[in-house]
Formats: C-alpha cells, structure tokens, sequence
C-alpha cells in the first residue's frame, strides 16, 4: 500500500482534512481552518475540492518546525456537523487501538 | 557479561550530547526534518503513525538487572510504563517525546544502554540464542563472537551507510534458536572431527517481502579468519559510488541487494 506521506496527485473522494504528526512529542495533529494545529479532529479544517486541498497541504508543509509528515486524508462528516476519521489507519491515529488493552 | 570500560562510557556520553544537540537544533528549526530524519534513525528513532518510536539496543539480548531496571524507569517517566521486547532482543518504546529523547538516552547511558544501530541502513543488533552460555551440547559461548562482532561494526563506516539494514546472528548450538538462515550473515560455530572449533559462514537469508533461507559459502573458517571475511561479505551489497546522505533515496539499491542475494 502507498503510504499516504508518498501522495503526489491529490484525488479527493470525499471531504478531507490534513494531518501531521507535532515535531516535538510526536502527537497526531490536524490543520485548522485558522493556520494552526489541533490534536482535535473536530477542530480540522475540512476541504470539499483538490485545490482547497491543495493549499491547505501546503500551509501544512510551510510549517516544518511545528509538524512533520502532513498529508491529506480522508473524513467523514455526519448529518449533525460531527467529523470522524474515513478510514482505519485515521481511525487508530486519532482514537488509538482497536482492541481493549488488559486492565 | 561484556562490562564498559571508560572508552566505551564515552562513546556514548559523547553520543548522547551530540543526539541532545541534534534535537534541541531540530526543535528550533535549525535542522529540517529532512536533515534531521537520518540523524534520530541512526539513534533508534522512528515517527510511525501515532507518535514517535525509540528502539534501544540489547546486544544478544543480554541485560543485566540494573539495565532491566533502567528500561523500566524509562518506560514509567517517558513513555507509557511498557515497552515491547522485539524479536531482534532490543525493546521498543512507542509514545516516547522527542523533547526528552535526550534524557531518556542518558538516564541509559549511566547503566551502558545505548542506540546506536537499532534502525537505519547498518549492521543491526547481533543476536543470538537466548539460551547462549547455559544450552547443552553449545561447544563456545556465542556472546563472545557476537560482542566481538558488535565492537567491530559499531559506528565503522563502512558498515554505516549500507543501501539497507544488515544482520548478524551467531549460534553454537546445534538447535538453531538463533534462526541464523534468516540472516544476512549467519555464523555457527562448530567443532570439526579434530576436535577444533570453527564457524559455518551462511549469507544472503532474509525474511520480509522476498523470504530466503541463507546459503553455506564457507564451511570452516578458523577464529582468525572471521573478522577479515565479514567487510568482504558486505562488500557486494554495496552501490557503486555510494553517497552518504542518500542511502535511503536511492531507488535501485533494494534492486541491486535482492540480485546480489540471489
């Protein structure tokens, strides 16, 4: 599988946000819609076409210092505004395992 | 077991200043991650996909107490209060802070725990059987030629800046709990019907994508003769004009090493 660091052509399937992973802990991290950073995803900025992508990828890499390896990756929005991760390897970036660690 | 003297101390005291100096420049800007990717592999430090991760080497998985205990206060003041022992005998943190990966490396460097090698385009950890030095019928203890082999290829350059990750395993055994076929270089030491006691040279085995069971290419080199083999055995899997910086950019290598092994 390519990883989604390797992107090249961006191809949107849906909304999308930009994630990353903050230079000094490492943490998962999202762009914002106000050029900063969250460790909320319901705090991402969420871009409907290729060039909204496009340039919010590119504020995100712009920012070397604060976040590494930023990428576009998909989310799903619900009816009432609500954002989740549009697929597994988001889902265990933003909400860890998927199994139940023993007590 | 290996006890550092005052040289190996400062190898990685040195190191671990050099690492704190690599990161606070990271942290500031100064060095890009691109600059700084190469920097934190060859201290054992990943990015994966949730947080960063910090492999420390165990040398043939033997650890005193005092070291178990040092991993365990690593893992209770920087990470999660776990670690993962990997099936090269090193172990793994996975929620590590790059910000306290410099004190992390000393508090480790005081019991003589370091990272050197435990990822990046070198020779890896070398390992060997678990029950080495207590396993019957074992005709020499195998910590002494892996400590041997791990002195040698620590921070050599030649053994540095490989197109991919190289490994070493080492058993005495005629119960291979070493895996040694799975190895760049397997060595088995053995004694012949003199009674002497020589290794069995196997190269080119490897798991991942293209599995392949090591071939026997010298059958009784003596002690002696081991040291001097091995640059050569490496020699091969080497690109022509290797650059140093682009080792892990270099697209044919994979190419040249998966011919070379076959």
């Amino acid at each position: 599988m390519t990883s989604p660091l390797e992107q090249k052509k961006i191809k949107l399937a849906g909304p999308s946000m930009v994630t990353a992973n903050r230079t000094w802990d490492g943490v998962v991290i999202y762009r914002t819609a106000q050029q900063g950073w969250s460790a909320n995803l319901s705090d991402a900025a969420i871009v409907r076409t290729s060039d909204e992508a496009r340039t919010l990828l590119g504020e995100a890499t712009a920012d070397d210092v604060g976040a590494i390896g930023a990428y576009i990756a998909p989310v799903e929005v619900e009816d009432g505004g609500a954002v989740r991760p549009g697929n597994l390897r988001e889902h265990i970036r933003s909400e860890g395992l998927t199994i139940a660690l023993p007590a | 077991m290996y006890a550092y003297d005052e040289l190996d101390r400062t190898l990685i005291n040195e190191r671990v200043s050099e690492f704190r100096d690599q990161v606070k420049r990271r942290l500031s800007g100064e060095l890009t991650e691109d600059e700084f990717k190469m920097l934190r592999l060859q201290n054992g430090v990943y990015l994966q996909l949730h947080a960063y991760m910090f492999r420390v080497a165990i040398p043939y998985g033997t650890l005193s107490s005092k070291q178990l205990r040092a991993l365990a206060h690593v893992a209770r003041k920087y990470d999660r209060g776990y670690g993962h022992f990997t099936t090269r005998q090193n172990i793994q943190f996975n929620w590590i802070k790059l910000a306290e990966l410099p004190d992390a490396l000393a508090d480790l460097a005081e019991v003589g725990i370091h990272a050197m090698q435990t990822s990046g385009n070198n020779t890896r950890n070398v390992t060997s059987d678990q029950w080495a030095g207590v396993a019957p019928g074992e005709v020499e203890d195998p910590r002494i030629w892996s400590e041997l082999l791990r002195q040698y290829t620590t921070l050599h350059p030649e053994f540095s800046f490989l197109p991919r990750k190289f490994k070493f395993a080492i058993t005495a055994s005629d119960h291979d709990r070493a895996a040694i076929k799975i190895h760049d270089i397997g060595l088995r030491l053995y004694k012949n019907a003199e009674g002497a006691t020589g290794f069995e040279v196997l190269v080119g085995g490897g798991l991942g994508r293209t599995p392949f069971i090591g071939k026997t290419i010298r059958a009784w080199p003596r002690h002696s003769q081991l040291r001097r083999g091995n640059p050569a055995r490496l020699q091969p899997v080497r690109p022509p004009r290797q650059h140093l910086q682009g080792a892990d950019q270099d697209p044919g290598a994979r190419t040249r090493h998966r011919e070379v092994r076959s």
